[in-house]
């Protein structure tokens, strides 16, 4: 009896288990399409499927057109691909840690990934249907960063207004159209805008075929680097 | 006393009003007149749909590629060493400001910036040296007539 007992725990146990690790999310993928125009009115239109694994921590943007390339984020560097060979390297140490399929997958979209090593929040307040929030950078951090302020809509991240260090302002973000894929909502539209002393710039970015937690297409989620 | 308190309170509740639509109209974002902005890519987003696997070279509808339209590579990275361009270091620095932008960036246009830059400064030199020598032969020759 005793031995049926601990049978039927440890089944449970595995099971319940099983459970929890389902509700981890560690691969996402979707279908994007990002329009820009800049400031002196050229505009650029970019599209493809964007994977990323968060175990791996490679970031892959299959790009389809204008035309067809891979560019892999991976650490602190940026791999571009054309016909499998390596055209370009770059660094770039904050992109893939920053990606909002990063915050996605970690549960931190709602606060667009800040927290309190580098920001103070040092003002809530809620204003029609926003929840409006500033995130002001520690003592040690305003040599080289601005204050944010985010905003919630809906228990979701509804926008990011962002400044530089002379509390001029640089971007502003807005996620909307929100989809609930698997426990997650995720943004299908995503409006930047980005001053500069040459104008603004626009960018629009949707995501379509959003899905989580892949088992296949490990050729992407973990791009061999050749 | 009572006129200068009713003012100093009118004028922090207004302030405090400014702050307070400050902060809620900076997520008002007029996205028809962005949609409007990019509208010439909308069409072109539609052609490519319609025609999967298309890439920009291959388009031979004119309509679709508005001329403001460009293919230019995406910028991937995250830009030159310390924020300088990578040009003033191979103008300042040489053949260690190029090898500095190259370890930093490990990229190859910026590396061929500062390998500009370090063009542009030995060319420049070159220029004074035999502008002074011929001025400092000129100066000998009108000497020695």
């Amino acid at each position: 009896m005793n031995t049926r007992k601990f049978i039927f725990l440890l089944c449970l146990s595995f099971l319940l288990s099983g459970s929890i690790f389902a509700q981890e999310n560690f691969r996402i993928r979707s279908d994007f399409s990002t329009k820009e125009k800049f400031p002196d009115g050229k505009m650029r239109l970019t599209m493809g499927t964007v994977y990323y694994d968060k175990n791996t921590g490679k970031l892959v943007y299959d790009v389809s057109f204008p035309q067809k390339e891979t560019w892999v984020f991976v650490d602190t560097t940026c791999y571009m691909f054309k016909q499998d060979s390596l055209v370009k390297r770059a660094i770039n140490p904050f992109f893939q840690k920053t990606s909002i399929f990063h915050f996605a997958l970690t549960n931190n979209l709602i606060n667009f990934g800040l927290n309190d090593i580098v920001y103070d929040i040092t003002n809530v307040k809620k204003e029609e249907d926003l929840i409006i929030i500033t995130w002001t950078p520690k003592e040690k951090f305003k040599q080289n960063f601005g204050r944010i302020i985010t905003s919630k809509k809906d228990n979701n991240l509804y926008g990011v207004v962002i400044y530089n260090k002379d509390d001029v302002l640089v971007s502003k973000q807005i996620f909307e159209q929100y989809v609930r894929i698997g426990n997650i909502d995720f943004p299908s539209k995503i409006t930047q805008i980005q001053y500069s002393s040459y104008g603004e710039s626009y960018q629009l970015t949707e995501y379509k075929n959003i899905k989580l937690n892949e088992t296949g297409k490990n050729f992407y989620y973990n791009f061999i680097l050749k | 006393m009572k006129k200068i308190f009713t003012i100093l309170v009118a004028m922090l509740v207004m302030s405090g009003m400014t702050f307070a639509n400050d902060d809620a109209s900076l997520f008002s974002v007029d996205q028809q007149a962005i949609e409007q902005e990019l509208a010439p890519l909308s069409d072109l987003e539609n052609y490519v749909n319609e025609n999967a696997g298309v890439t920009y070279d291959e388009i031979d509808n004119p309509e679709v590629l508005d001329k403001n339209v460009v293919m230019g590579d995406v910028d991937l990275s995250y830009g030159p060493p310390l924020g300088i361009p990578s040009f003033i270091w191979g103008v300042v620095l040489g053949v260690i400001g190029i090898l500095i932008v190259y370890l930093i960036t490990e990229d190859g246009d910026e590396t061929k910036k500062a390998l500009w830059g370090c063009i542009a400064w030995t060319v420049l030199w070159l220029v004074i040296y035999f502008v002074l020598l011929g001025s400092l032969f000129a100066g000998a020759a009108s000497a020695t007539i």
